[in-house]
């Protein structure tokens, strides 16, 4: 864009110094609210024409003071410095009056100084980031280790953290409301009295068979009209129906075949009505071996899609029926055709989580595999390819989308084995650490005082072929669901010298649960809080647990604490430890945090490889790609039930997608692989599931594993995995603005201004009558948007290749009334709405002017600028592992950080522990 | 196993799935946490309350839903039976919850309007009556009631933390709590805790003011934060612990019966409602949940009628003739009972209103066809609080509406400044106050 030459009166240059000072002292503006010394002057020769009454770009420059305090003015300053230092600004189109070399050079070189000096001052003041608490993840973590309660659900009773420079590893994200105070109070309360639970009652390890025959229940017929089968189960016997035991005519179990009878299903348990479970509540909390015998089958269609009844109560009976040949016929099973991939989950007050996988094959397996559970948790096992009936409407009809004219898959699970507790040395350390080895006791109902621990009911085996009339488990009616199996117990701790043992076990509380030297006097402070409830007649456990729980919410516990400057071994431990743990620092780091020598270059570098190659180094990929990539958000957003049905309900790809990316990363970082293989790497991590989906073969199986991508493969690396392509689409639509804004921002490490406030959002046409492509072309044509959409938009329009949950697409999906659907039907059994419509475009150019055809290209061209996507990789971890941005005056160390990565090819292992060794990360 | 959970702050820690702690932090006073900036109507300001009912199998639709829209819609034959209160509620179709699916386990997203309660890794979030309690709960002696009938293992209420409020199932064990004095015992326990709560908070706000001494100006902004939060929750308990003090309201109406037998689910009900009128009145509370756990009713008993089949079975009619008509007996009974309450509440003057003008009731399911399943277009009755009602606001049941839009409305009637719950996208299109 060109402006018009401006009649403006332009004062003769060395008078403008003294006309800017005349200025200042009439208009009285104190010298901070004048611009940077020399500044107006350069802006005048070569930057008012634009800057000054046109105010291009929303900058104008005629009134820009220099007022560092205010955030949003130094900032200001900053890409006014970036811009002409980077010589985009006066832009190349201006020949005329173009500034020299030295002209530049003096400018830039006092805006920086004077850029420089201020942030100098405050970080010598204040340090690069300001005081915070522990934030939720964190919290839950140091909880879970201090009281080696790893089971504990902490995190979910804490509210929401804010977001600052895209983490919440910073104080401004991190706010205290009273709510996060009562909230800590809560958890604080729950985790200790975890702890005490797990010492409480010790139950031998037992193992526990449960054969599916007694505890899924003997109702395999439905007894109101219209049910469909689809959800029924039916007995499985080496593969084959057993139509008498399922009219009801012979017993549902008998010794003879006890050990290969089974239950199967054709649909997931997780389906809207006619759930099971198999009865089993973990005892008390701990590890458990889980072990799943069955197989798949192939069921015959045909079967009754329509019962009609006649009489009622006990006098009911079929009238006649109607066979439709997608319903499974369960008096007809053969051997099964593939493998079906098997979840786990734990259940507790109806909210489930998946704790493993395994396959089950056409022939009798046995899968196994050790959780972690929550006391009462049960366990669940379900099929997790098939699929989830939903209704459409009111219509209760669905259609299995695995049902071909020749019958459907279903799987027959025989018996679940459940082995546990399983011995555990660290069961009982949280209550060595609350109580020492002085005993509990539990309390009658008549006593006073104590704490309320929750346990579990003892297990109740149901008898052999199941509860006559179905019980409780089974089909008996969704109504009769799963009461919980927990009781109270009251228990008091026994203490012969209440004042002696609590001022040593406080002390030892404290001095482990801080992260410094702990005085006297605030031992004594917690200690006043014991001795007023003991007073108070309400007993050593409970006086303890209050002394306790203030510690736990204290400022001291909650707060990172860390003072201007370089920082003390002690606070260097916790940075290190919330960096690659995610947590609070273990004893041997508090030990050599303790001995003084943690900052000792060689010391430091051992403990941090000794961090990383721990298991708990996991919670840090997890943390970090969870805010870098916005893992955390992949529920926000759920695929339209009308155009993506066959996504909508697959748990299992939305949980292997995210698998993937974190296995993914968590390689990078061990196996310290190039910074650039997030742009485009050779492997990836898959299983069946994921593969399927990535049209990739010969994958097989639910776990997930290392693949290496064939040569020409467009996946690999973070851009094209299905969690990435999810959380940057809406579930019905994708945008290549949003998609190509996020890449660039997060990924390419380019900020991009928000747009202009006047400038609506672009509505996509899911008639499919234009592309979004088509509907952004504006963006292209019109100068002043092209200025970011040229930055911002080619990611976009590469990812185009992939739809709202990452599959490869040739053509977009579109709904209208007057074209007929594909044909097909959705995991939630309806019938696809969607038909295929305008062909993707996926091609575009790159902002220097490369053009790429598909997003293979454009990965090539994105990954020949290795050290700005290392750049970009470190800032991020600089505000993960310090709290702080790379401010100003940081990037000369950023810049060193990365020259000394180079030699490893800025591998992402390498990066790290240089910034560990960084001075960013040593001082406040 | 049947553990008895009263009301009794003891004896409620020891709830099932329940994992409270410290007594003045458990779901009794969820009023000492505040989610938002937003402040709360003053003490002084006109009470109102909320009232949510779900029966957790519906209605039949084909009797339920009006023909017509607007203030001239013709009463369907069940809302015939409300006919006497027709500008005192709003009939509302075309609505359901975004992604609240899932069959009969969606009746724990009811109040929440958490999604896909049915999927493999389901976590709730917090109900509206408790979001009302953690806000204005400090009021009442009460900050909410969760009531169900027949049903323990199913609850509308979800607090903050994630946790089910576990309901009260009696409504003598309620009655109790609400109207008998405590011992002096009692009082003392509960006051003994409180103290305990402010105790730890006088601690750790003390070594807030230590330390803030050795920071910089910036980072003593944080410490301040805590410090200022730490005595906002001291003051909470403190007004909670006032109540403990005061004596409880006398009423001068009997005990209701026990009543042990899950087949008289229509008398529960009936002593659900007498009973939340009597919290209303009494202000004991300003926020209450009902379960209606039809799903899990046998066979019910009505006077004159003869009832065959259990509840859940005869919601999966199939078209079968006689199953409807016996549905349409247990339907019509919910509308007598509701129509009752209407008439109860409206007798009660409060401030030169009715009590029925300060409440709001809403009375749903999360079901909109129990034979199917189906979760959208619920059916939805809300009334009282203070709206122009009289209407049938008709939405698109191709398209279904969101129900927490309801929800917005209710907060902002009940004086905050909410502009969002859940999945919401605003208040209700066309329920104004009045």
């Amino acid at each position: 864009m060109i402006s018009p030459m401006m009649k403006r009166s332009m004062m003769p240059a060395p008078a403008l110094a003294a006309v800017w000072a005349a200025a200042t002292l009439l208009c009285g503006r104190a010298l901070a609210d004048a611009p940077i010394d020399g500044s107006a002057k350069f802006f005048d020769h070569f930057c008012g024409e634009c800057h000054y009454e046109d105010q291009s770009g929303g900058l104008d420059l005629s009134v820009l003071s220099f007022d560092p305090n205010n955030r949003d003015n130094f900032a200001t300053w900053v890409r006014i410095f970036d811009r002409v230092s980077g010589g985009e600004m006066p832009p190349k189109k201006r020949t005329k009056d173009r500034p020299t070399p030295a002209d530049i050079a003096t400018f830039t070189h006092t805006v920086s100084s004077s850029l420089s000096t201020f942030e100098s001052e405050r970080t010598a003041r204040d340090g690069r980031a300001i005081q915070r608490r522990l934030n939720r993840y964190e919290y839950e973590n140091a909880l879970r280790d201090l009281l080696d309660v790893p089971w504990a659900q902490v995190k979910d009773k804490l509210p929401l953290d804010g977001e600052a420079y895209r983490f919440n590893k910073s104080g401004e994200a991190l706010d205290v409301s009273f709510v996060q105070m009562e909230r800590y109070l809560t958890a604080a309360d729950y985790a200790m009295r975890q702890a005490m639970s797990a010492a409480f009652e010790r139950p031998e390890k037992t193992v526990r068979k449960i054969y599916a025959r007694d505890a899924i229940g003997t109702r395999y017929m439905p007894r109101e009209n219209g049910t469909l089968p689809d959800r029924l189960m039916f007995p499985v016997l080496d593969s084959h129906a057993q139509p008498d035991v399922r009219a009801g005519r012979a017993a549902n179990s008998s010794p003879e075949t006890r050990e290969r009878e089974a239950v199967g299903k054709v649909s997931s348990i997780f389906s809207d009505a006619g759930q099971y479970g198999w009865g089993f509540n973990a005892p008390v909390a701990g590890r458990y071996r889980i072990r799943l015998k069955g197989y798949s089958v192939w069921v015959s269609g045909g079967g009754i899609g329509r019962w009609f009844y006649e009489g009622q109560g006990a006098e009911k009976a079929p009238v006649y029926w109607l066979p439709v040949w997608h319903r499974p016929n369960a008096d007809e099973i053969w051997p099964g055709r593939n493998n079906e991939p098997i979840g786990i989950y734990a259940q507790s007050s109806g909210q489930t989580r998946p704790v493993g996988v395994m396959d089950f094959t056409p022939k009798p397996t046995v899968g196994e595999v050790e959780v972690q559970l929550a006391g009462g948790e049960s366990i669940r096992t379900d099929a997790m390819r098939l699929f989830r009936t939903r209704v459409n409407g009111t219509d209760e009809q669905y259609v299995n989308p695995l049902a071909t004219q020749e019958g459907m898959p279903g799987y027959a699970v025989q018996w679940l084995e459940v082995t546990g507790p399983l011995p555990d040395a660290s069961a009982t350390k949280g209550y060595s650490l609350l109580f020492g080895d002085l005993p509990m006791r539990r309390l009658a109902a008549d006593e006073k005082g104590g704490v309320p621990l929750e346990t579990v009911a003892p297990y109740k085996s149901p008898p052999v072929g199941g509860q006559p009339g179905g019980g409780l488990f089974g089909l008996a009616g969704p109504g009769v669901l799963l009461r919980s199996p927990i009781n109270n117990v009251t228990v008091e701790v026994i203490s012969k010298a209440p004042q002696q043992d609590a001022e040593r076990l406080l002390r030892g509380f404290i001095r482990t649960a801080y992260r410094r030297p702990v005085e006297d006097a605030e031992v004594q402070r917690f200690l006043g809080l014991f001795k007023r409830e003991f007073e108070l007649g309400s007993g050593f456990a409970r006086s303890m647990l209050t002394a306790y729980t203030g510690v736990l919410v204290s400022p001291g516990f909650v707060f990172v604490e860390e003072r201007p400057g370089k920082l003390d071994d002690w606070a260097l431990a916790t940075r290190l430890s919330l960096f690659l743990w995610n947590s609070t620092p273990d004893a041997a780091l508090r030990a050599r945090a303790e001995s003084g020598e943690l900052h000792r270059p060689a010391v430091l570098q051992k403990e941090t490889e000794r961090l990383l190659k721990d298991p708990r180094s996991r919670r840090f990929v997890d943390a970090f790609t969870d805010y870098w990539l916005d893992l955390r958000k992949i529920d926000d957003t759920s695929p339209s039930a009308t155009i993506y049905n066959d996504y909508e309900l697959d748990e299992p790809l939305k949980l292997a997608a995210v698998d993937e990316t974190q296995l993914f990363f968590a390689e990078l970082l061990h196996k310290d692989l190039p910074a650039r293989d997030v742009i485009a790497a050779d492997f990836t991590y898959l299983n069946e599931r994921l593969a399927r989906h990535y049209g990739i073969p010969g994958v097989k199986g639910a776990k997930m594993r290392r693949v290496a991508l064939p040569p020409d493969s467009e996946r690999g690396g973070l851009m094209t995995m299905a969690s990435v392509l999810k959380v940057t689409a809406n579930g019905t639509t994708t945008s290549p603005v949003l998609r190509g804004h996020w890449i660039t921002e997060r990924i390419l490490g380019i900020e991009i201004r928000p747009p202009p406030p006047t400038v609506k959002a672009v509505e996509p046409d899911i008639r499919g009558a234009v592309t979004i492509r088509q509907q952004l072309a504006k963006h292209r044509d019109n100068p002043s948007c092209a200025a970011c959409h040229t930055k911002m938009d080619p990611s976009g329009f590469a990812l185009e290749s992939f739809d709202v949950m990452g599959a490869h697409r040739e053509r977009y999906r579109a709904v209208a009334e007057n074209v007929k659907p594909e044909p097909g039907f959705g995991l939630n059994g309806q019938a696809f709405a969607f038909h295929y419509g305008l062909p993707v475009d996926a091609a575009g150019e790159v902002p220097d002017g490369r053009a790429f055809r598909d997003v293979k290209e454009f990965k090539r061209l994105v990954m020949s600028d290795e050290v700005s996507v290392a750049r970009n990789l470190a800032k991020q971890l600089v505000v993960y592992a310090t709290g702080a941005p790379v401010r100003f005056t940081d990037r000369e160390e950023l810049e060193r950080i990365l020259k000394l990565a180079s030699a490893r090819k800025y591998g992402v292992r390498t990066l790290v522990e240089e910034i560990v060794r960084s001075e960013l990360f040593q001082t406040k | 196993m049947n553990r008895i959970f009263t009301m009794s702050r003891r004896l409620f820690l020891q709830g099932a799935g329940v994992a409270m702690s410290l007594p003045f932090l458990d779901a009794m006073h969820p009023g000492t946490a505040r989610a938002s900036a937003s402040s709360p109507p003053a003490a002084d300001a006109t009470p109102r309350r909320m009232f949510g009912i779900c029966n957790n199998l519906g209605v039949r639709p084909d009797l339920f839903f009006p023909t017509g829209t607007g203030r001239e819609y013709q009463a369907s034959p069940y809302l015939k039976l409300l006919e006497a209160h027709r500008n005192d509620f709003t009939v509302i179709s075309g609505v359901s919850h975004p992604n609240v699916d899932g069959g009969h386990p969606s009746d724990i997203s009811f109040l929440t309007a958490a999604p896909h309660p049915a999927s493999s890794s389901f976590r709730n979030t917090i109900s509206l009556d408790q979001h009302i309690a953690e806000r204005i709960g400090n009021l009442t002696r009460f900050p909410s009631l969760t009531l169900s009938v027949n049903g323990l293992a199913r609850s509308l209420s979800w607090t903050g933390s994630g946790v089910a409020i576990p309901p009260e199932e009696r409504a003598s064990e309620v009655f109790n709590q609400f109207f008998l004095q405590g011992t002096p015992e009692q009082i003392e326990a509960q006051i003994h805790r409180l103290d305990t709560g402010r105790s730890i908070l006088d601690a750790v706000a003390d070594q807030a003011k230590e330390l803030q001494g050795n920071l910089g100006a910036r980072d003593r902004t944080r410490l301040e934060q805590y410090f200022t939060s730490v005595r906002d929750l001291e003051h909470r308990l403190q007004e909670s612990r006032e109540w403990e003090r005061k004596p409880k309201p006398v009423v001068n109406v009997a005990a209701p019966a026990e009543l042990n037998n899950p087949a008289q689910y229509m008398d529960k009900l009936k002593a659900m409602y007498d009973l939340a009128r009597l919290a209303f009145e009494t202000d004991s509370t300003r926020a209450i949940t009902l379960m209606l756990n039809s799903v899990a009713t046998p066979v019910v008993t009505i006077p004159g009628e003869t009832i065959t089949d259990s509840y859940h079975n005869l919601s999966h009619h199939g078209k079968a003739e006689e199953k409807l008509a016996q549905l349409k007996v247990l339907d019509e009974w919910h509308m007598k009972l509701l129509n009752d309450l209407f008439n109860d509440l409206k007798a009660v003057k409060e401030g030169g209103e009715s009590l029925l003008d300060r409440t709001m009731i809403l009375y749903g399911s999360n079901l909109g066809d129990a034979n199917a399943h189906s979760t959208i277009n619920l059916p939805t009755l809300f009334a009282g609080g203070g709206f122009r009602h009289g209407q049938h606001l008709a939405f698109d049941r191709a398209q279904n509406y969101p129900l927490p839009n309801l929800f917005v409305s209710i907060l902002q009637r009940m004086g905050l400044e909410e502009t969002t719950f859940a999945s919401s996208t605003g208040t209700m299109r066309g329920l104004e106050m009045a």
